[in-house]
């Protein structure tokens, strides 16, 4: 594949930040106006992580590589979780509406269709991919968290400050910033609702905190999510397990 | 303007290449802009334009979109050991470019401007692909390659080039008539040399750089009005 390092200007965060992208290629491509357009796979780093994560800790350029149509985006969420954090740094709004917009005018061939964008990621990224998916489901045709837990269930107690910072005071269950609750309100609306694919490892330390997702997302009258939850054996939360569970939702998503 | 390091294999010299792209800042949807291309001299890389020019306050008032491109040691034109590099510059690149990004693919939108090596590696581009470009730029150009024989000079001039005295015959040799409109742009000490050179060229124009920011002021120049015939 092509990789793209982008330095790109964000008014909603003030800030220059990075985003790479592996597209298609290096094959010689259709010209403009040609019918091709890349299938988009915006994937999200973990908590410590930054745009890199994914090209040095697993095989993903080979992963995606293999189809020719499908582009992968790697933007940095720093250490945001990818919400819109209670103190104001609006990065969910950031990566589901102004940077697909600014990419999409500098790469003309990233598909504009709904169910063509799909929003994945591991641990931090992969709550990040089920708050986005269910914030913002008119985005993303397909979710896909790996080793993701839900933040309102998580043991702030050796980070309070942080969790004010990105989350605000508090119990977090009733807030915008809760999955389950997210999902059950999505899933009783007429809105959209993405595919969701969800999953960890069987030794992932917080696999109760995944199950417990997996209960609320299941109780969800109707199945409107599609919803698979996978677990990978032996594997814990570790780029082992990003690495299959990418390739598994890349596969899924792809048909093949 | 957006800035874009682009990693990819290049089929012309079988090897990968990095690609520096500047991109104006609000690409409105399907417009597509115009495309220079800058080489770098001996010795450097991708990034010489871009560390001892501002390119963007010039490119982006004028609309231009900016790919600053590797040439290893390869001067930019096709080795007589197989390394396709000017077929990478004339013919692959802007396509590519074009293809990923909203950068017009038309030839008359598309300029290359080099300095030292890379001037010389941008006349040639126009010199054997005239259809490819609306018009090149170079700074100080080396504009007889014969020069690097018998130097210091890494490689040996004889892996890219062949035979010194084959130069003219293997079409390593500027004609200095050209099939559209040229710009050179040197310092005090290479002014009267090109001058005379170009004296017996065609579509060729020579001009002086009065600053020691040799090239922020050449790209300057020609950003602004030198690409005009």
């Amino acid at each position: 594949m092509v990789l793209m390092r982008f330095r790109i200007h964000s008014r909603i965060l003030q800030m220059e930040t990075d985003v790479w992208a592996l597209v298609p290629g290096p094959e010689p491509l259709p010209k403009h106006g040609e019918a091709e357009s890349w299938k988009v796979l915006w994937l999200m780093h973990g908590g410590v992580g930054d745009h890199t994560f994914w090209l040095r800790h697993t095989a993903i350029e080979e992963i995606a590589g293999a189809y020719g149509n499908l582009a992968v985006i790697l933007p940095d969420a720093y250490g945001s979780s990818c919400v819109d954090t209670a103190s104001g740094a609006m990065f969910g709004t950031y990566l589901s509406k102004e940077l697909p917009t600014i990419l999409r005018r500098m790469l003309p061939k990233l598909s504009l269709k709904r169910e063509d964008n799909w929003i994945s990621g591991f641990s931090n990224g992969g709550y990040g991919s089920l708050y986005l998916g269910l914030t913002f489901p008119e985005s993303y045709g397909a979710v896909g968290a790996f080793g993701a837990g839900d933040k309102a269930d998580a043991d702030f107690t050796k980070i309070e400050q942080e969790k004010e910072r990105l989350f605000g005071k508090g119990d977090l269950h009733d807030t915008p910033y809760c999955v389950s609750k997210l999902a059950k309100e999505l899933g009783t609306s007429g809105r959209l609702k993405p595919i969701i694919c969800h999953g960890c490892g069987s030794e992932d330390p917080w696999r109760d905190m995944n199950e417990t997702v997996r209960d609320a997302i299941l109780s969800v009258p109707g199945d409107p999510y599609h919803y698979e939850f996978r677990i990978w054996e032996g594997l814990g939360h570790s780029s082992a397990c990003c690495e299959a569970a990418i390739r598994y939702f890349i596969q899924k998503m792809m048909g093949k | 303007m957006n800035w874009i390091q682009v990693q990819t294999f290049a089929q012309g010299p079988h090897t990968y290449v990095g690609i520096e792209v500047f991109l104006p800042q609000k690409p409105e949807s399907g417009e597509r802009y115009p495309l220079l291309m800058l080489l770098h001299d001996h010795g450097e890389d991708r990034t010489q334009w871009m560390r001892q020019a501002r390119l963007e306050r010039y490119a982006s008032r004028e609309g231009v979109a900016l790919a600053l491109i590797d040439g290893n040691q390869s001067c930019f034109v096709n080795s007589v050991t197989g390394y396709a590099w000017g077929d990478y510059l004339t013919k692959e690149l802007p396509e590519k470019l074009a293809g990923w990004f909203p950068i017009s693919e038309r030839a008359e939108d598309h300029w290359v401007m080099g300095v030292g090596t890379g001037g010389y590696g941008a006349l040639m581009a126009v010199q054997n692909a005239p259809d490819c470009f609306a018009g090149a730029a170079a700074v100080n150009p080396v504009l007889d390659v014969s020069c690097l024989y018998g130097t210091d000079y890494e490689p040996n001039p004889g892996y890219i080039f062949g035979e010194k005295e084959s130069l003219e015959e293997k079409g390593y040799a500027l004609t200095g008539r050209f099939q559209v409109p040229v710009r050179i742009y040197c310092d005090q000490e290479h002014l009267e040399s090109a001058r005379k050179w170009a004296e017996k060229g065609q579509q060729v124009k020579v001009e002086a750089l009065k600053t020691e920011d040799l090239l922020e002021e050449a790209f300057g120049a020609y950003v602004r009005g030198g690409r005009e015939a």
